[in-house]
């Protein structure tokens, strides 16, 4: 049985989402909508870690502490700003980092939603009821999250790349 | 209009302390009686009267109106007693808010600011610096730059044609309209729960029902007229049950035979609670459910969590209220449910309001007589600005993710199908007012609103118009706050000055006829945004103007082609048919050739995958559904059950803000008082701002009657004296309606802490939050939290606050003076 990593596995993906959204929302403040979903859905993400974690620890299985994933996200943010294409960052005047910060998080959230997959996999070969309900409206929590970026990033894009 | 002889006349002298009028009981089984309420400028002889046909264009009613005219002048009113919404009611807004027309300060002439001074221009000089500022624009940042921001305040023709020349012609999403502000999240949820726009009921079903669920609907301040109704109802011998949602003590809530004072922003905690007592005690009907709905599995598991406990804590009120209020709803048999600001411009405003829809779905109280929800508007003409397509929605309730119907309009407009932005929605003020911020749009054109007191966080606001990289254009009738902020100002004519329809919130479209000219150079918003188009040379594909029509008449039966076969068909309308008559609700076709006084009376909704206005959206975060999410719901003509989970408002009290700021309305004015500030009766009996605290909150503060207090926020403050009402513990109520045009002109610079220098704040809005609902995009206004302090004693002068209304004192406070007609001279 290795249902225990596929927890850990989405404990470590909520725990980027959660830091990737917290960050999102202190990039770019001056988004007002961005500034308080992304704290909301960073609350609900680090809620369906909690009950995970709760979860696991009834099932027995032992789930790793996990270095601090806002360190890790910091250094990730960073390097992905580098790294970005130019189109994306700075030209012309226009600030673009908000649609590569909402891009990085909406493969955090595509991330964490194909993990939450995979443990729903796991728990329907187990005939595990309560974990399948867990897993499933975590899956489902998370794609919301994921559409909710997708949203934005489809609304933000022309204006930042195109008004120039 | 012949005068029903055996009409009870209102001839109560004084309609500011009486502001419903006279009452006319009725039973459920009797039609409203007719009352002709009038009002003529002193001296004038009612044979002396020409009367032009209208309606009132100072709430969303839209009660029938003749405009009395003599030598050229408007001078009087009085209702049209054949007319369905109104049987010959006004409201006091209604009575005496014409005169304003004839306000000594219209604008008459262009203005265009020279040498940072706006100083009178003729129409060529200012259209020639508007169009060539606009090509300036488009040249160098392209369509993307443009922005426009109308108004819920002008006719159908203005908007048509306003919505061709930007979506067609300038080719931008951004154009949305001051609808964003009132009725957005009622779009909003109508198109979430039933697929389209467009209010289901008739204004009869308050006739008929049995019980009124009120949700955050000042009905007797906001909608005078409609409250007139429903007294003659509570006056008759079956007088219909009344659950108010409010934390004033309104006068519907002292009506009410159940009163839920909540907690501000708990309504979907509320709702969702009532509607787990109703599923709880079973009181849906399962058929109509079955047959109609889909989404009720979900609903049920996301209520489950809200027992009537649970709220009780989230919203302040006791288990057993929630209970009572669940049990009236539980038990009627004929419900209409209405929401307005109190849930549109609150926490989780569509979310809340989609709730309110879901209540009228389980119990089956929809598309019969006196059964109905109304997702209220507040302004006279919102519903043509989203009908047409000059806010965020696609002209005729289309679909901008649905490319049938954006070919549909390129071919009706005869543009290339790409011309029409539809790669995403229409941009809303709020994201605009960012892009101005950031500089990415250029060049924005208000029409006849106020947006330097009606947007939220004014110091913001004011800041972001007076870039100087920004062009702005404002159209209005008056100097406003607005304009005095603009490089441009257009004077418009209006109501009564110029020919249109419009549209009420039970769908009835009145014809309001040019009944006097408008002053000095004004013209209608149609002819200026005709000119410009023309001045631009805006073509069609063939190179032919774009804009085919030159008459208000021509531009009706253009938009009528654009609505045919859609939900607000309006192919059966025509000027010939709406002249004289009583209005006639859409929608109107072959079909229906006299009009739809119900829509859905088939249950069967717009929810099909090709013919619904839009795909609708998750509730708590405002993510866009995409067609094959929208078809796999396989709602296909059933109504939708929306669920959500309630999450905490965003600016909660702390220490240092401990109170709950909420803004709202007075019976007397409108808006920023551009029009009722100027009537002479209604400025008088509301002539400056208030406080409202409540008695044990002003106890701990040191409070008295009258005295001055300011108000603050983390954005902003204001000051005003205090009255001491029955609001709720905890929260501070202020009418939004005070700017700055009439203390030292149009001068809006007043910031921060400016007190003792000769202005002091006094609009809501310099207190509120930039925030907005995820799906309707409706700006929080109703929610902020505030410090009370008192800064001067009133010295025994109470605050200036109608005492006729729900800013009435407090039950223990000193009694004052019942506000009457010429009553600021006992200030």
């Amino acid at each position: 049985m290795k249902v225990d990593q596929a927890i850990d596995d989405v404990l470590l993906a909520e725990e980027v989402l959660a830091a990737r959204l917290m960050s999102l929302a202190e990039e770019h403040a001056s988004e007002h909508d961005v500034l308080f979903m992304s704290r909301t859905l960073a609350q609900a993400s680090i809620g369906r870690s909690e009950s995970l974690r709760a979860a696991a620890a009834s099932y027995g299985f032992t789930v790793e502490p996990h270095p601090s994933s806002t360190e890790v996200v910091g250094a990730a943010v960073g390097a992905a700003r580098r790294g970005a294409p130019s189109t994306l960052t700075g030209s012309g005047g226009v600030d673009a980092s908000l649609l590569v910060d909402l891009r990085q998080t909406y493969l955090a959230a595509q991330e964490a939603g194909i993990d939450w997959v995979i443990l729903l996999q796991s728990a329907k070969a187990s005939r595990d009821g309560a974990l399948i309900d867990l897993s499933t409206r975590g899956h489902e929590e998370v794609e919301r999250c994921g559409a909710w970026l997708r949203t934005h990033v489809k609304t933000a894009a022309p204006q930042l790349l195109v008004a120039g | 209009v012949i005068l029903d002889e055996g009409a009870a006349r209102a001839d109560v002298p004084d309609r500011i302390a009486n502001i419903w009028g006279a009452r006319t009981p009725h039973a459920t089984d009797e039609p409203w009686p007719v009352r002709v309420d009038q009002h003529l400028a002193d001296g004038v002889p009612e044979d002396a009267v020409a009367w032009s046909p209208s309606a009132c264009v100072l709430c969303s009613n839209g009660c029938g109106i003749d405009i009395g005219v003599r030598d050229g002048r408007i001078v009087g009113v009085r209702g049209r007693a054949d007319d369905r919404v109104s049987r010959g009611r006004l409201g006091p807004k209604g009575l005496f808010g014409w005169q304003a027309n004839g306000s000594p300060d219209r604008l008459t002439t262009p203005l265009v600011r020279r040498a940072g001074r706006l100083e009178a221009a003729t129409w060529d000089e200012a259209m020639d610096l508007v169009v060539e500022r606009t090509r300036r624009v488009l040249g160098e940042q392209g369509p993307l730059g443009m922005g426009f921001y109308g108004s819920g305040q002008l006719f159908l023709e203005d908007y048509y044609t306003l919505a061709v020349l930007v979506r067609a012609g300038i080719g931008t999403p951004h154009l949305d309209a001051n609808t964003r502000l009132c009725t957005a999240t009622s779009d909003a949820a109508l198109k979430e729960s039933f697929g389209a726009d467009g209010d289901p009921g008739s204004l009869t079903d308050f006739d008929l029902c049995d019980t009124i669920f009120a949700v955050g609907h000042n009905i007797a301040e906001t909608h005078t007229v409609l409250w007139a109704r429903i007294l003659d109802r509570l006056a008759g011998p079956d007088p219909p049950a009344i659950i108010a949602v409010d934390p004033r003590l309104t006068v519907v809530a002292g009506a009410a035979d159940v009163h839920l004072s909540i907690r501000p922003g708990t309504n979907l905690t509320l709702l969702n609670a009532i509607q787990h007592e109703l599923i709880e005690q079973d009181w849906i009907d399962h058929e109509f459910v079955a047959a109609h709905t889909v989404g009720f599995a979900r609903l049920a598991e996301t209520v489950a969590a809200y027992s009537p406990e649970r709220a009780s804590e989230v919203c302040g009120i006791s288990a057993e209220a929630i209970r009572q209020a669940a049990a009236l709803i539980g038990r009627s048999e004929r419900l209409v449910s209405t929401c307005l600001q109190g849930v549109y411009q609150s926490h989780q405003a569509t979310a809340s309001a989609c709730q309110v829809n879901n209540i009228t779905l389980l119990r089956g109280m929809i598309g019969k007589p006196g059964c109905s929800v109304f997702q209220m508007n507040g302004q006279p003409t919102a519903q043509n600005t989203r009908e047409t397509g000059a806010d965020g929605d696609l002209t005729a309730m289309r679909n901008w993710q649905n490319p049938v119907h954006v070919a549909e309009l390129a071919r009706l407009w005869n543009v290339d199908a790409v011309q029409i932005p539809s790669w995403g929605p229409s941009t809303h003020v709020m994201q605009m007012v960012r892009y101005l911020e950031q500089g990415s749009i250029r060049f924005f054109w208000i029409t006849g609103t106020n947006a330097a007191v009606s947007l939220p966080e004014l110091h913001r606001i004011r800041s972001i118009l007076a870039r100087d990289d920004l062009f702005v254009v404002v159209t209005d009738p008056f100097l406003t706050e607005t304009g005095a902020l603009a490089d441009v100002v257009l004077p418009a004519a209006i109501w009564g000055e110029k020919t249109g329809t419009f549209t009420n919130h039970d769908r009835t479209v009145h014809l309001s006829e040019k009944a006097v000219a408008p002053p000095g150079q004004a013209r209608s918003d149609l002819e200026i945004f005709l000119d410009y188009a023309r001045r631009l040379g805006l073509q069609d594909r063939d190179g032919a103007p774009l804009i085919k029509w030159s008459s208000p008449e021509e531009c009706f039966d253009a938009f009528k082609e654009a609505t045919r076969g859609r939900p607000c068909d309006y192919s059966g309308l025509s000027y010939g048919k709406l002249r004289g008559g009583s209005g006639i609700q859409w929608p109107c076709n072959d079909a229906h050739p006299d009009g739809t006084e119900r829509l859905y009376a088939d249950h069967h909704f717009h929810t099909d995958t090709e013919d619904t206005e839009d795909f609708g959206h998750d509730l708590l975060t405002g993510a866009a559904f995409e067609r094959k999410e929208h078809a796999a719901a396989g709602a296909a003509g059933r109504a939708m059950l929306r669920a959500a989970e309630a999450t905490p408002p965003h600016d909660p009290p702390s220490d240092e803000f401990p109170l709950t700021f909420t803004s709202g309305r007075t019976a007397y004015h409108f808006h920023t008082r551009t029009k009722t500030g100027r009537a002479a009766q209604l400025q008088a009996a509301a002539p400056e701002p208030w406080v409202e605290v409540s008695p044990a909150d002003a106890a701990a503060l040191g409070i008295a009657e009258g005295d001055v207090v300011r108000v603050r926020s983390a954005r902003g403050q204001l000051q005003a004296r205090a009255r001491v009402s029955d609001i709720r513990e905890g929260v501070v109520f202020a009418p939004f309606h005070y700017g700055y045009w009439d203390r030292g002109g149009a001068d809006p610079s007043i910031d921060g802490d400016s007190d003792g220098d000769g202005g002091v704040p006094t609009a809501a809005n310099e207190l509120t939050l930039t925030d907005w609902d995820p799906v309707s995009k409706q700006p929080v206004v109703k929610l902020a939290a505030v410090e009370v302090t008192k800064v001067a004693s009133g010295d025994g002068r109470p605050s200036p606050a109608p005492t006729t209304t729900a800013s009435a004192p407090a039950d223990g406070q000193p009694r004052l003076e019942r506000t009457v007609s010429g009553s600021e001279t006992r200030r």
